[in-house]
């Protein structure tokens, strides 16, 4: 099992490098207050063409996006909401490696849908961000771990929606560790989050799980 | 006047107000130009008869649809084409979905409105170039956000220059196969002046309940419209086809003629029955 973060491409973090999705294109409106600045993605790409070695993913979000890589990356992640886009999968096939992160909105047979446009591509991890009930947190579907499983679908979770019901820094120790460990019983591969919090967060409960290692 | 001094405009004399409900509705895909004259012809008279000002609606690319192998529609060239010959021949407003930045430059040419689809309403590039474009845009609020994150939607296309923006209603996922429309939603993002509408054929959808094809409650929608006009929103979304059954997409929720006729005929006896709040 490998922890992911997704992290924006600023200066002052360029030279992380261990297991990074970056979100070079800040595709998603957070807040009114967010940059009103276009072209980020093909911007930031730029640094990463000056690079030597493959980094290890991209946050993708248009096919246009995609016909600017030149192998920079080893992987491309698909964003939720964007999992329905049937061109963007469609440009997303032809690449090595995808991760594709499950629309809140989806069912398990259309998870199937959304795999058979990104045909061609063989190494598909699908990363399972919850489905909505409702106004309230999002909420993991354990028979979901099965369907993964009885599937062979490689399979993992973004951790982030699970979280958004302790807006007021209360403790999340015990949600935390309880996703973690569903998703090592049931063979996922891969956990995704984003936040330099949440990061030692996770460093935190693994310690109290026993699982020795470093994000 | 709406949020950021939007006077409601849009064009041929159609315009957004606390008075009288913008009707925008049209078949689900652009199937054809003379499906797409034959459908704004009979809503324009429709609504000339019941004294509703009326945009005309269709899609000419489904691009997210759920199975790959579903008809998507004209396309964008042959689709503008389409909806440019209907805006003239009927001299209605036409209104037509984005996908891509490329759509927003050639739809912005033909169409008076350009909606952003509820999948796409966290695209903050995509917001950007709709804004830029100049005109009216009416944004699908996703099934999975919040009515909150919508009014900083709009709050953010107002700092990139354009406040002329709809915020549309479309409903809230509760598991897989249902949305559930939570009418406080329509309160919640018209407190700070936004244009509302309601889209009353998608919130009857029900996502993935027919073997990959979106599936629907279309018997609903008249009781979804009725409480969205009670709610005193700005404009109402329907799809309209001559035969949904035939219909390449949506077709457990589009209306019937005789359907749309019902539901457009009762449109102002719906929102006067409304009491103590305030338009």
């Amino acid at each position: 099992m490998e922890f992911y973060q997704i992290l924006p491409f600023e200066k002052d973090n360029q030279d992380v490098k261990k297991n990074i999705l970056w979100d070079i294109g800040q595709w998603k409106l957070s807040s009114s207050k967010d940059t009103q600045e276009i072209g980020l993605f093909e911007k930031n790409l730029k640094h990463f063409q000056h690079q030597q070695i493959q980094s290890l993913g991209v946050v993708v979000s248009s096919p246009h996006q995609i016909s600017l890589l030149e192998n920079e990356f080893t992987s491309l992640y698909i964003p939720g909401s964007l999992s329905r886009q049937s061109d963007l999968l469609k440009a997303c096939s032809s690449y090595s490696q995808v991760i594709l992160e499950k629309g809140p909105f989806m069912a398990k047979e259309d998870i199937l849908h959304a795999l058979e446009k990104l045909k061609p591509c063989k190494d598909i991890t699908v990363i399972d961000a919850g489905n909505i009930f409702g106004k309230g947190p999002r909420i993991f579907d354990i028979r979901l771990a099965y369907f993964y499983e009885s599937k062979h679908i490689p399979w993992g979770i973004y951790l982030n929606p699970f979280l958004e019901e302790y807006p007021n820094g209360d403790s999340f120790e015990e949600t935390l560790i309880s996703l973690i460990r569903t998703v090592k019983e049931f063979g996922g591969k891969k956990i995704v989050y984003h936040g330099h919090y949440l990061r030692s967060q996770i460093q935190t409960c693994l310690q109290v799980i026993g699982m020795e290692m470093s994000l | 006047m709406f949020a950021g001094n939007w006077n409601g405009d849009v064009a041929l004399g159609v315009t957004f107000s606390s008075k009288d409900v913008v009707l925008m509705a049209g078949p689900c895909t652009l199937e054809s130009l003379e499906l797409g004259l034959k459908v704004g012809s009979f809503l324009k008279d429709l609504c000339a008869k019941n004294q509703i000002p009326y945009i005309f609606k269709s899609s000419f690319d489904k691009a997210n649809r759920t199975k790959d192998s579903s008809p998507r529609g004209p396309g964008r060239t042959q689709g503008l084409e389409w909806l440019k010959q209907i805006r003239q021949e009927l001299q209605v407003p036409v209104l037509t979905d984005i996908h891509t930045i490329e759509d927003v430059e050639a739809a912005a040419d033909v169409c008076d409105v350009l909606q952003m689809p509820a999948f796409l309403c966290e695209h903050r590039e995509l917001l950007i170039s709709a804004a830029l474009s100049k005109k009216v845009i009416q944004i699908k609020k996703g099934q999975f956000v919040s009515p909150q994150y919508m009014v900083e939607v709009a709050q953010y296309m107002e700092k990139c220059g354009n406040s002329k923006v709809i915020l549309c209603e479309r409903g809230t996922c509760f598991g897989y196969r249902s949305l559930i429309v939570d009418y406080t939603n329509i309160y919640e993002m018209k407190r700070y002046g936004n244009c509302i509408s309601f889209d009353a054929t998608h919130s009857a959808q029900q996502p993935g309940n027919q073997n990959g094809q979106t599936g629907g409650q279309r018997e609903i929608i008249p009781t979804l419209a009725r409480a969205a006009l009670a709610s005193h929103v700005n404009g109402l979304f329907l799809e309209v086809h001559p035969e949904p059954s035939k219909a390449w997409s949506d077709a457990a929720t589009q209306l019937s003629f005789s359907e749309a006729q019902d539901v457009i005929s009762s449109m102002r006896q719906y929102g006067s029955s409304a009491i103590g709040l305030s338009k």
